[in-house]
């Protein structure tokens, strides 16, 4: 069985957006999901090549050139789609993202049921 | 009536487009360029745009394109052919007149700098003799670039001599050009096979064997080139120079003999006719074997200068003087240099051993 690949969280971002736009996934459109998807943040345009650059190199995504578009000046899109690999990637990452959350609810949970025990209402006068 | 209204303009000036072109690197351009396109608002907001994406493409692309021990290897034989080593004051300054390191390293910083935005900005990975000349303009145009910046800006003492200059361009830029050159020549390593899941034949098999004879033959003409321009340079310099040192002609005597050799014996030998798959591919292997055998010595060959001129101009005389840094210095770069180019010889015969064992397999041998 293959290692496991660690995805930082930017990476998990553009690997979501590539998922959930899955035949239309290029540069613009990774772009548009990705600051919807981190919102409130603002994502450069050039941080989400270099991350599909990063990604591709990982063998966690591939792509090819569509037939050039006149909209672009004649030139093509650089079409991404997941890899397998790529897919396991994710959902390993977004299992661990819910184990954090789980860990992050229970412990606000028992921080709550404590407070509330410690309470005592002022006796009434 | 028809009204005329401002006419809205759908696509980016052309001079601005043209500028954005040329500053995004090739392998990514045609999706960059569209990308920003179809992004169009207004040419302001194109052009600052452009400049956002600008460094994130090209720091990817040098991400790719750069091969580490290469690097590490291009900088420590720069900064050794330039005279980063060499004592330049006291009793055992060299004969040669030499920048002091500061400048050495300036010199070599601005050449590696223009190599590794070479290799972002190439077009393709194809290889062509064009290439490597281009390799070599890069770096004599950035090592003049930073002699007129620290004639204007530094100490004169930082600059060049022509004698060192001299020195550096035998030394270096053969060097460079093969060390370029020969690690992109990897197409005799792929076997071709006629089509996916069939077992190639005899024909497939001696069609294969005739490309990498062509590529084997192309790689010795390089490295006769550099052995000629070494043997032309070093027998000019030394006529030039006054007393020169015994291990100049002993130098360029070497490199004569090496030449020699290969033109004689470099050749891959031709495959016998009219013989079976399984001697057909132990003739390949055995062939395989030996261009990796010559061409590991060749790497050495061409930096073993480096690896004396190193030890005789930083290690000896910093253990004479009592120097210990100088000593310590000269010392971790040959050790340096002594791992990334076993790295690269690694590598490289990690790609012979795979295509020898893809003919083991393919004889039945296993």
């Amino acid at each position: 069985m293959s290692e496991p690949v660690s995805l930082g969280q930017f990476e998990q971002l553009v690997l979501t957006a590539i998922l959930m736009l899955s035949g239309n996934a290029y540069g613009v459109t990774i772009h548009a999901r990705v600051e919807d998807l981190a919102k409130p943040k603002r994502v450069s345009l050039g941080a989400v090549y270099a991350t599909l650059d990063r990604l591709e190199d990982k063998g966690l995504i591939a792509s090819w050139l569509s037939d050039p578009t006149p909209e672009r000046g004649g030139r093509s899109k650089r079409h991404y789609r997941l890899e397998s690999s790529g897919e396991r990637a994710l959902r390993d990452a977004a299992r661990t993202a819910r184990r954090i959350c789980d860990a992050i609810e229970q412990s606000e949970a028992s921080a709550w049921s404590r407070r509330a025990r410690k309470w005592k209402p002022a006796p009434q006068q | 009536m028809e009204q005329k209204g401002p006419k809205v303009e759908t696509r980016p000036p052309a001079v601005i487009d043209w500028f954005v072109r040329v500053l995004i690197p090739p392998a990514v351009r045609e999706a960059v360029v569209g990308d920003l396109w179809e992004r169009y608002r207004s040419p302001l907001q194109y052009a600052s745009e452009a400049m956002k994406v600008l460094p994130y493409v090209v720091a990817s692309q040098i991400r790719r394109s750069t091969n580490l021990p290469l690097l590490a290897t291009q900088a420590v034989l720069l900064f050794g052919c330039l005279g980063g080593f060499v004592a330049k004051e006291g009793p055992r300054a060299s004969a040669i007149d030499a920048p002091t390191w500061q400048g050495a390293a300036l010199a070599a910083t601005a050449a590696l700098i223009g190599l590794v935005l070479r290799d972002a900005y190439r077009k393709t990975e194809r290889w062509s003799a064009r290439r490597g000349v281009f390799d070599i303009v890069t770096v004599v145009s950035c090592v003049l670039l930073s002699q007129a910046l620290i004639a204007v800006a530094a100490s004169p003492d930082w600059l060049l001599s022509p004698t060192r200059a001299l020195l550096f361009a035998i030394s270096a830029l053969p060097g460079l050009f093969v060390l370029r050159l020969v690690l992109g020549l990897d197409g005799d390593l792929r076997l071709s096979s006629p089509s996916a899941g069939d077992a190639p034949s005899v024909d497939d098999l001696a069609r294969d064997y005739q490309a990498f004879a062509h590529r084997a033959r192309v790689r010795n003409g390089v490295f006769v080139a550099a052995g000629l321009f070494i043997v032309t340079t070093g027998a000019a310099f030394l006529w030039y120079f006054v007393n020169p040192p015994p291990v100049g002609y002993l130098f360029v005597a070497g490199h004569v003999l090496v030449v020699a050799y290969i033109v004689l014996m470099g050749a891959a030998r031709p495959m016998p006719q009219a013989i079976g798959f399984i001697a057909a591919a132990a003739h390949y292997r055995g062939e395989l074997d030996r261009q990796r055998r010559l061409f590991r010595f060749m790497w050495w060959w061409f930096l073993l200068p480096l690896f004396l001129g190193i030890a005789m101009q930083a290690i000896t005389p910093g253990l004479r003087s009592g120097e210990i840094l100088r000593t310590l210095f000269g010392t971790a770069a040959v050790l340096l240099l002594v791992v990334f180019v076993a790295m690269l010889n690694r590598d490289r015969a990690r790609k012979f051993q795979a295509k020898i064992a893809t003919l083991s397999k393919l004889a039945g041998d296993d």
